[in-house]
């Protein structure tokens, strides 16, 4: 006798997964996946707006395959090219040259103001979004985000609740500014990290994803965002574009991630941008297609302005 | 919604669907095709249709809300998905102790079973489980909580020690452990019940 058999052939009078039940559930998800454009109550647990990670992650669009084609000026100084080393680490000394030193508070509101333009790829008007948004320091209070246009206010986290990278700035405060350390606690996503360890090749990817959505933040702690772009210097695969592209009125270069063959980051469509001469960090385009839909844009997005205020609707 | 054409991800492990969904939210409905049956299966056989369907949908929009957290290194999402819906069903304690306190009062089936089995079914293990159905009920409402998650996790959801291990968290010595005590408790139920029958199916197989 075999009683984990028995079990097995038990169906316990289980009823099968009817159609309409399955196109129900899948609703749901699919409720849940387009909460930034659609909320809808969803019973059961605490769900969380999408924007939860918009706010902490690179970009909130939907992305599809096709890589930015840079155009060369050729009119700028260093039109040789120059390394993602080069590229990233110099821009890790343009953030901590300019970057001021904050201490916010918890009851205080990260704000932030990013445009974000869509230019269709078939030809059409540019579309153009300003977003701004007001994200609560230590997680504890309603934020209240805007993503293309959509304004919503994010509750605040739930018991067992968190995001990672993280959101409050209390966790962002302890994370190192020693590069190669960073890249081991964010591979180890909030369990005790192991430096003494080798990253494996299969968590590149996800020291990326990372690093890029830590930098996505208008505001870090001094020397995070430096720190970030030395790691991402160190991520095999991240690789400069040839040529020059224009920017936001900036000659810039793009550097970008390519993962390996077969990996959903092989064809590395996102773009960072960074400034030509001084390499300061511009923003992000990629191509992209408008979600649920068809048409495939080139969307370009940056930061305007950001700061530390005590009250959501307040500017710096 | 479907994934949009174009997009290869048929082939794609579960960790690579994810990590994808990362930035394409919509890809996370891969997931849900690849897994909904198994986990509504899993969550139906514990909990009845109605809370299954609650169960199921809920375990995915969980675990979409919790792609950012998943270990990547796990190609298999099982083991995370079926870990929320345990955790999930346990929010149902009550309705699944009068569920299998109801399965385990219905009269054994007559022999033979329904009309439209054929001979050939009647003589497979099906049968003697459909026979055991009520001391199998029993046995598993009277089991702690945490034994029987790891035992419907292994009997039910298909997971082995390690993957059952992962879902719920604990180490797989626990698992081992906790899973010896509940097969322990089940057999002494069943032999009980009618030993002799059981041990005559038994030396059949």
């Amino acid at each position: 006798m075999n009683e984990i058999e028995l079990l097995r052939e038990w169906d316990a009078d289980a009823p099968p997964l009817t159609d309409a039940a399955r196109a129900r559930a899948r609703f749901r998800l699919q409720q849940a996946m387009q909460a930034p454009a659609a909320p809808v109550a969803v019973s059961g647990v605490g769900r969380r707006p999408l924007l939860r990670i918009a706010v902490a992650g690179v970009a909130a669009a939907a992305v599809t395959a096709t890589v930015v084609v840079t155009q060369d000026t050729g009119t700028e100084p260093r039109t040789r090219t120059v390394s993602a080393t080069t590229v990233l680490r110099g821009a890790a000394a343009e953030a901590l040259r300019t970057e001021k030193p904050v201490a916010p508070r918890d009851d205080q509101f990260i704000y932030t103001k990013e445009v974000i333009e869509r230019r269709p790829v078939g030809g059409g008007p540019v579309k153009r979004y300003v977003d701004e948004s007001w994200s609560s320091v230590d997680g504890s209070k309603k934020s209240y985000v805007s993503e293309l246009g959509y304004k919503q206010w994010v509750p605040p986290f739930q018991k067992g609740e968190y995001s990672w990278p993280p959101m409050e700035w209390s966790k962002l405060e302890k994370l190192p500014l020693d590069p190669a350390r960073l890249t081991i606690v964010l591979r180890e996503s909030g369990t005790k990290p192991d430096f003494s360890r080798k990253t494996r090749p299969e968590e590149w990817p996800f020291v990326q994803t990372y690093l890029s959505a830590l930098l996505a933040k208008s505001v870090l702690p001094k020397g995070l965002r430096s720190a970030a772009y030395k790691a991402l210097a160190a991520v095999p695969g991240v690789q400069v574009l040839p040529g020059r592209t224009e920017f936001n009125g900036h000659s810039a270069i793009g550097v970008r991630y390519v993962g390996r063959p077969g990996t959903p980051w092989a064809d590395g469509r996102r773009v960072l941008l960074f400034d030509a001469k001084t390499y300061q960090y511009l923003g992000l385009r990629e191509r992209t297609t408008v979600k649920f839909t068809k048409r495939v844009v080139e969307q370009s997005q940056y930061v305007v302005a950001s700061g530390v205020v005590d009250r959501v609707f307040q500017r710096p | 919604m479907t994934v949009e054409p174009g997009v290869s991800v048929g082939q794609d492990s579960d960790a690579s669907v994810i990590e994808r969904s990362w930035d394409e939210p919509e890809v996370f409905a891969v997931l849900f095709d690849r897994h909904a049956d198994s986990v509504h299966r899993y969550a139906a056989r514990r909990l009845g249709g109605e809370a299954a369907e609650d169960v199921m949908a809920e375990t995915f929009t969980t675990a979409f809300q919790q792609r950012f957290r998943y270990r990547t290194e796990s190609a298999d999402a099982r083991p995370w998905l079926f870990g929320i819906a345990t955790n999930l069903i346990g929010r149902h304690r009550r309705a699944e102790a009068r569920r299998l306190k109801a399965l385990g009062r219905l009269p054994a089936p007559a022999a033979g079973g329904p009309a439209d089995e054929t001979v050939a079914d009647q003589v497979a293990a099906r049968v003697s489980a459909q026979a055991v159905r009520g001391e199998l009920a029993g046995a598993l409402a009277r089991l702690p909580a945490r034994h029987r998650d790891v035992l419907l996790l292994v009997a039910w959801a298909d997971l082995g020690y390690e993957e059952a291990a992962a879902a719920l968290g604990v180490p797989v010595g626990t698992v081992r452990s906790r899973l010896h005590r509940a097969r322990r408790k089940v057999r002494e139920a069943l032999g009980g019940s009618d030993p002799t029958a059981l041990r005559e199916e038994s030396d059949h197989e």
